[in-house]
């Protein structure tokens, strides 16, 4: 009975802190010597900081397939679920 | 009654309180280094320690700001922040009801699939439409502007709404939407005159959820407005606490006041909230 949404959180978390920006930005930054940084961070610092714009969208786009690797699958897996419910 | 002081339960309770305790950490150390002075935030070896004195200058200070010392006050923010969250939670909600309703019970074909592409755009990494988004708001004529963070937010926020009101409409009976048909009724007239007015738990689910997302929500915000007094509270925050000397105590004071609202209003509909999540995810 768990298994389910064992799953569903799992999903939910995972592409949560893959794309987590917010809370280490405002509290470390990249941190020294890159110990906090995180693709949001390296993306968004790239691109508006850096104003290397081609660089930032690539970061962007290999965050998109990171996550997209694992939603698309997921997001699959429920449509044909549903269908035979 | 009789197995109430079993063993496991004892653990079972040991253990929630621990992991409550350890929750609640963070806050009682930003409530207590609020209301110290400053002098006192500073002295490292008591920062566990409650306030020597109950000291409300730190929250008269990241209220309306120290001009002599160059830090600007949040209330402008605020203020830009309910101008945003407001008019975005409610445009976002309606959309994502009307969403909802067609998607579950005027299933065209493919609607399905359609509903599961719109879903991904709840998952997409924000950093990946940035440049894109950032490029068109200035094309329409709204870049750097509130109002342009308002459609920024009404869009991302459809998915979701989208999914808990497909998911709400879901389980109520087809049937009466049948009879409302039989009755001639439109597909607007339908949603208006039998759905809406019992869709209350959807749409509290749905407020709570949009409001805290959006109140609480940083990248955009940093990416789209860069004006200072423009900016919502989340990212004034950063800046109070960018300076060179970290005003610990203000900036504890800051996040107090930013996590107000949002506090409030889970407060004051949190009984609904649960009730509401109930009735849109059980079936049967």
């Amino acid at each position: 009975m768990m298994q389910p949404i064992t799953l569903s959180a799992l999903i939910m978390l995972g592409h949560t802190s893959l794309k987590i920006f917010d809370l280490v930005y405002t509290m470390t930054g990249k941190g020294s010597g890159f110990v906090t940084d995180v693709p949001g961070i390296f993306m968004f610092e790239t691109t508006f900081q850096g104003n290397h714009y081609a660089q930032g969208a690539t970061i962007s786009m290999v965050m998109l397939i990171m996550v997209s690797l694992v939603i698309i699958p997921y997001l699959i897996f429920s449509l044909r679920q549903e269908v035979e419910l | 009654m009789t197995r109430r002081f079993n063993p496991a339960r004892i653990g079972i309770y040991t253990l929630l309180v621990f992991f409550a305790i350890i929750f609640m950490v963070p806050v009682y150390v930003m409530l207590v280094s609020s209301l110290k002075t400053f002098a006192e935030v500073q002295d490292q070896s008591r920062l566990w320690a409650p306030p020597m004195s109950l000291n409300l200058e730190s929250f008269v200070a990241a209220w309306s700001g120290i001009p002599e010392k160059g830090l600007r006050g949040l209330a402008q923010n605020m203020l830009n922040s309910v101008n945003l969250t407001i008019p975005a939670t409610i445009i976002s909600s309606l959309l994502g009801s009307l969403n909802g309703y067609v998607l579950s019970k005027w299933k065209f074909r493919g609607a399905n699939t359609i509903f599961y592409l719109m879903l991904f755009g709840m998952f997409i990494p924000y950093q990946s439409i940035l440049i894109p988004l950032t490029q068109t708001l200035s094309a329409i004529g709204l870049g750097g502007t509130l109002a342009g963070l308002v459609l920024v937010h009404v869009v991302y926020g459809i998915p979701i709404t989208t999914l808990i009101f497909r998911n709400y409409y879901t389980a109520v009976p087809t049937d009466l939407v049948e009879a409302a048909r039989m009755d001639g009724a439109g597909i607007l007239g339908v949603y208006w005159r039998v759905l809406f007015p019992i869709s209350l738990p959807g749409f509290v689910v749905v407020i709570i959820w949009q409001f805290t997302q959006i109140w609480n929500e940083f990248l955009f915000a940093v990416c789209i407005l860069q004006k200072p007094e423009l900016q919502p509270i989340t990212a004034a925050l950063r800046n109070l606490s960018g300076s060179q000397i970290k005003e610990w105590n203000m900036v504890m004071a800051g996040t107090l006041i930013a996590a107000i609202p949002t506090l409030l209003i889970y407060i004051i509909t949190g009984r609904y909230f649960i009730r509401g999540l109930l009735a849109g995810s059980v079936k049967g």
